[in-house]
């Protein structure tokens, strides 16, 4: 029996929230596609800044990379992961150096690393969907 | 109705958004998108649009500093994700405040917002107090007349009106007063400067003169001085 979109609506990672990504885009799933592809280059970019910022001892540039790739997290449905974003970026704000936020960013940084992946395999199963005929 | 806007956001997938939203409410014609105050500048001091959707933190200038600078004030509605900005953008005036990433239905009630401020206006050639505006002072509201006014000058939290016989400080900002005087008479020419123009007797490359007193007119402000000067 052969697959078609009318059969199968695409259905999301479970680490999506696709209540969410509807809430923003409905169901225009070559438009979904089109803001997964330009948030996975634009992660490719960013998650690393992240990591260097941390690396160099740049307590500001570090808030403002995660300050930065905050929001890419929420265009792809990763509300959770906005939002641990966010309470990094407020430790930050409070922390006067590095040091003070190692912890809490041995356990963000492999998250972000994890979702940069997540993002490219779902772009990819969403490219395939959508050459499905309708 | 019909606006003109420009995108200020240094992420794509923030600016892409905001375009799709701009283009299906039918109501916004996107003139340009930027992804840093500097190169949106460039664009808006040559080209007047109605509203900006301006993102606060960018590589350089901050979307505040962008504002600071505009030689004129169009409608903005910012497009951040910190909620700390709320005070600026009330100084500012700005009509709303979009956290991203937000929804259609919350893009279309800032919309809705712009349209009931820009219906609030009265239009300056309709109001009879046109020629004149009132400032508290002294405890109370005194009337100064355009003509009368030389310039207004930012003291901080305050501004001075220079009159032909007597100064005025009262509580306010020059980017507040920006909106409220009458443009035939008024333009900033600095961040800290609003001038009469029918008082300039002359300029001298970035400064001009009103009553021996020297104003610097910024590089932003420069061009649209000239332009409204009758030179021949």
């Amino acid at each position: 029996m052969s697959t078609n979109k009318n059969s199968n609506a695409f259905v999301f990672n479970e680490k999506i929230d696709s209540g969410f990504l509807f809430s923003l885009y409905e169901d225009d799933y070559a438009y979904i596609a089109e803001i997964f592809a330009i948030t996975v280059d634009q992660l490719v970019l960013d998650v690393p800044v992240v990591k260097t910022a941390f690396e160099n001892g740049q307590l500001a540039d570090l808030q403002k990379s995660v300050h930065k790739l905050k929001p890419s997290f929420g265009f792809v449905g990763l509300t959770g992961l906005q939002q641990e974003c966010k309470l990094f970026e407020d430790l930050c704000r409070q922390s006067t150096d590095t040091g003070e936020v190692a912890d809490p960013f041995a356990i963000l940084y492999p998250k972000l690393e994890e979702a940069q992946v997540l993002v490219a395999e779902e772009l990819s199963r969403l490219q395939e969907f959508n050459q499905l005929p309708s | 109705m019909s606006w003109t806007c420009v995108i200020i956001e240094d992420l794509p997938v923030a600016a892409e958004y905001t375009r799709k939203c701009c283009e299906k409410s039918g109501q916004l014609e996107v003139l340009g998108q930027f992804g840093n105050a500097e190169e949106a500048l460039d664009f808006l001091n040559t080209t007047t649009v109605d509203l900006l959707f301006l993102d606060v933190e960018m590589p350089g200038a901050t979307g505040f500093q962008l504002l600071d600078q505009l030689p004129y004030s169009p409608k903005v509605i910012l497009t951040t994700s910190k909620p700390e900005y709320a005070y600026d953008a009330f100084e500012y005036r700005v009509v709303d405040f979009l956290k991203k990433p937000f929804t259609y239905q919350r893009f279309q009630e800032a919309l809705h917002k712009l349209q009931e401020k820009a219906e609030g206006v009265v239009p300056q050639e309709n109001n009879p107090l046109n020629n004149a505006i009132f400032i508290k002072s002294d405890g109370k509201l005194v009337r100064l007349n355009n003509e009368d006014i030389l310039y207004i000058e930012s003291m901080g939290d305050y501004v001075k009106f220079v009159t032909l016989d007597k100064k005025y400080v009262t509580h306010n900002t020059i980017k507040a007063l920006e909106e409220k005087v009458n443009k035939e008479y008024f333009m900033k020419v600095h961040r800290s400067y609003i001038i009469n123009i029918t008082k300039i007797d002359d300029i001298r490359e970035n400064d001009l003169f009103i009553r021996g007193t020297e104003i610097p007119i910024s590089k932003a402000h420069k061009s649209e001085v000239l332009k409204r000067l009758n030179i021949i």
